[in-house]
């Protein structure tokens, strides 16, 4: 514990001491020192010890955990002022109008057809006494992180590996979740929704195996359980996995799953599919034994895409479906499209993608060298890409797929390292050097293991932090423009990088430059705000770094811009260090 | 009177009718599952006519919502 104490010191030291004005193309990394770095060497070799210890203390292995979390998911927001990413500000927006209205803003947004996470959040705010929620968008990623741990917990202690392997994946689940989809958003709501249910399940159905009493018409052929033996290891023909609980438990659990799935289908397009996807990868491989469930949650997203979110698909009827089977199309928009931008971004962009490798290359060692009753791992790892023959989501398929087949990926991955059964870990062989250190071996192995991936993911899950975050002096700008905003006028950005969309929503209208071209140049963004000149325009620090660092426009930019806007009728109505909003005004 | 009947599959993308077969699935699959875990035991004529009408009327569903799709996109 000495060592998880010296690691919050250092923690607190790093982010006293980060000066986020000061980031680089590489983002939040280049802003933190020596200690973090150090103090998540030190919680790493705390938490292997910890892990390779003869009796396992799981109390100590949750405060390692919470420290993982800690490290990875809440330095950012301890070190930048206000919250990341846009879109968690156009959510709050979203919020806002829900809080106000009462009801959803029919054809503004896609996101809106899926209004539920958007109304639970206007009832916290009312329950809370706030006014908006826009205090609870800075923490928002920890803090879903920590709700996520509980049923990792149950998800790893039910999933068949040791409970040392168990404690191993969830620090692996952590330390590789570069993906980012935990900020206040539908998508971090319903993973939480997608990991309860699959907890849910792989609890309630323990592999009790018991002699099939179904008819002589429904057992495999021999030879098929003879390569099912060989290829898979398994060995659960004739045999079904049976409930432990009894009857009423089982039912009322049922039913509070089904809740949870229609809350599901109402709140987010995608994760309903995905959980369909993974319960019929349980049932294929035995650990749920009744169909109903993942049928129920097919019927109510399917139900709630044809009825509920009809405003959305009315018209659009391509955006959903006109990527079906085209996955090379798919993987295109989601990998090479994104390999683009400077060469810190480049080298962000291509650390995910061996990040991600490494993860599932060390997975699939798993898948070899554990030896289970069942594939059901394998199978929810699996499971996900499915989705890429449907839908590529607007480029974001795949980061999705990673994203919900994490938790499988991290407990085969693992299986790897710790593939026994039993708790002890032992040598299978005895050779000599190796056997007579094997502790030391199994605990470096660990650690530099976690240490590799939690360093990678410091890196890449703060990459773009640079031109993803804002300034206080950025949130200043966009509060002066909300204040000074009259019916009719159009305010104006570069690009989508504001801490834009909290108020107003469908009332104001919005133009962004970048957007008005496929392949934006300074000189298009020029030509384009001459054209349209938005009333007010925000210039921001943010925006400029994104010019930079994206799209690979020349240092101080945004100066050029300004100057430019300033001799086509812009005035300068109020400036910041940061930040700088400009007005309209042709006859001044 | 049947081709007045169906001379137009508007109505069976309406919301009334897709509606109206989520529901009956929803609520044969929730009894299958009420008698699969309470360990009812049914006539086997009876489980297979449970089964058949929740195939019969998922199928109808997704027939359903399909020509929603076509008629209202």
């Amino acid at each position: 514990m000495i060592l998880a104490g010296l690691g919050l010191v250092l923690w607190i030291v790093s982010v006293s001491n980060a000066n986020f004005l000061a980031m680089g193309p590489l983002g939040l990394v280049t802003v933190l020192g020596w200690a973090y770095f150090s103090g998540l060497a030190l919680v790493v070799i705390g938490f292997a010890m910890e892990l390779m210890r003869t009796q396992l203390r799981e109390r100590r292995l949750i405060v390692f955990v919470l420290l993982f979390i800690l490290y990875i998911f809440a330095t950012a927001c301890a070190v930048e002022p206000t919250a990341a990413l846009t879109d968690s500000w156009l959510h709050a927006g979203f919020v806002q109008y829900i809080y106000v209205h009462g009801h959803v803003l029919n054809g503004f947004d896609s996101r809106f057809s899926w209004p539920g996470g958007f109304s639970l959040g206007a009832v916290l705010a009312s329950f809370a006494g706030q006014p908006n929620v826009i205090g609870f968008l800075r923490w928002f990623p920890p803090v879903i992180e920590v709700l996520y741990l509980a049923p990792m917990l149950v998800i790893t202690r039910f999933s068949g590996v040791n409970r040392r392997a168990g404690w191993f994946a969830v620090a692996l689940f952590y330390v590789t979740n570069w993906i980012y989809q935990d900020y206040f958003s539908p998508q971090a709501l319903n993973y939480l929704f997608f990991l309860v249910v699959l907890a849910a399940v792989l609890a309630r159905l323990q592999p009790k195996w018991r002699a099939r009493t179904w008819s002589a018409r429904l057992r495999v052929p021999a030879w098929v359980s003879a390569w099912r033996v060989k290829l898979f290891g398994d060995h659960s023909d004739g045999y079904e996995a049976v409930p432990v609980w009894g009857s009423q438990s089982t039912l009322a659990l049922l039913a509070l799953l089904v809740l949870i799935c229609l809350a599901s289908a109402m709140s987010h397009q995608l994760t309903p599919y995905a959980l369909c996807l993974a319960l019929g990868a349980c049932l294929v491989t035995r650990r749920l034994s009744r169909p109903e469930l993942g049928a129920v949650a097919g019927l109510l997203a399917i139900g709630w895409l044809s009825l509920g979110a009809s405003n959305f698909w009315f018209g659009h009827l391509t955006s959903i479906f006109g990527s079906v089977g085209k996955i090379s199309t798919t993987i295109g928009s989601n990998v090479t499209s994104r390999v683009t931008g400077s060469a810190g971004h480049l080298f962000v962009v291509e650390l995910r993608i061996l990040l991600t490798a490494g993860l599932y290359l060390l997975a699939g060692v798993g898948v070899l060298r554990r030896r289970p009753n069942t594939r059901t791992l394998e199978a929810l790892a699996a499971a996900p890409f499915l989705l890429l023959a449907a839908q590529n989501y607007g480029g974001e398929g795949l980061l999705r797929v990673v994203l919900f087949g994490l938790p499988f990926t991290s407990l085969l991955a693992a299986s790897a390292i710790i593939p026994n059964t039993t708790v002890r870990v032992r040598p299978r062989r005895r050779l000599g050097w190796f056997t007579r250190h094997s502790y030391p071996i199994m605990l470096s192995t660990v650690a530099i293991v976690v240490f590799g991936f939690s360093l990678a993911t410091s890196i890449v899950r703060g990459g773009n932090d640079a031109y993803e975050s804002f300034s206080i002096d950025e949130l200043s700008a966009v509060n002066y423009t909300y204040a000074h905003l009259r019916p009719s006028q159009v305010v104006g950005t570069i690009s989508s990088y504001v801490p834009f969309g909290s108020h107003g929503l469908g009332s104001i209208k919005f133009f962004d430059a970048a957007s008005e071209a496929s392949s934006p140049t300074v000189h298009l963004m020029q030509r384009a705000l001459a054209k349209s000149h938005p009333t007010w325009l925000i210039l921001s620090k943010s925006q400029e770094a994104w010019g930079e660092i994206v799209m690979g426009f020349p240092p101080g930019w945004e100066a050029g811009l300004e100057s430019f806007l300033v001799n086509h009728g812009y005035q300068i109505s109020a400036g910041w260090a940061t930040a700088t909003v400009l007005r309209y005004a042709p006859g001044a | 009177m049947i081709v007045t009947l169906f001379a137009s599959s508007g109505p069976f993308g309406s919301v009334a009718a897709v509606f109206v077969t989520l529901v009956a699935c929803l609520f044969l699959l929730s009894l299958r599952a009420w008698r699969g875990i309470t360990g009812l035991l049914l006539n086997r004529r009876v489980s297979l006519l449970l089964d058949g009408a929740i195939v019969v009327l998922m199928f109808l569903f997704i027939l359903f919502v399909y020509i929603r799709f076509k008629t209202l996109a």
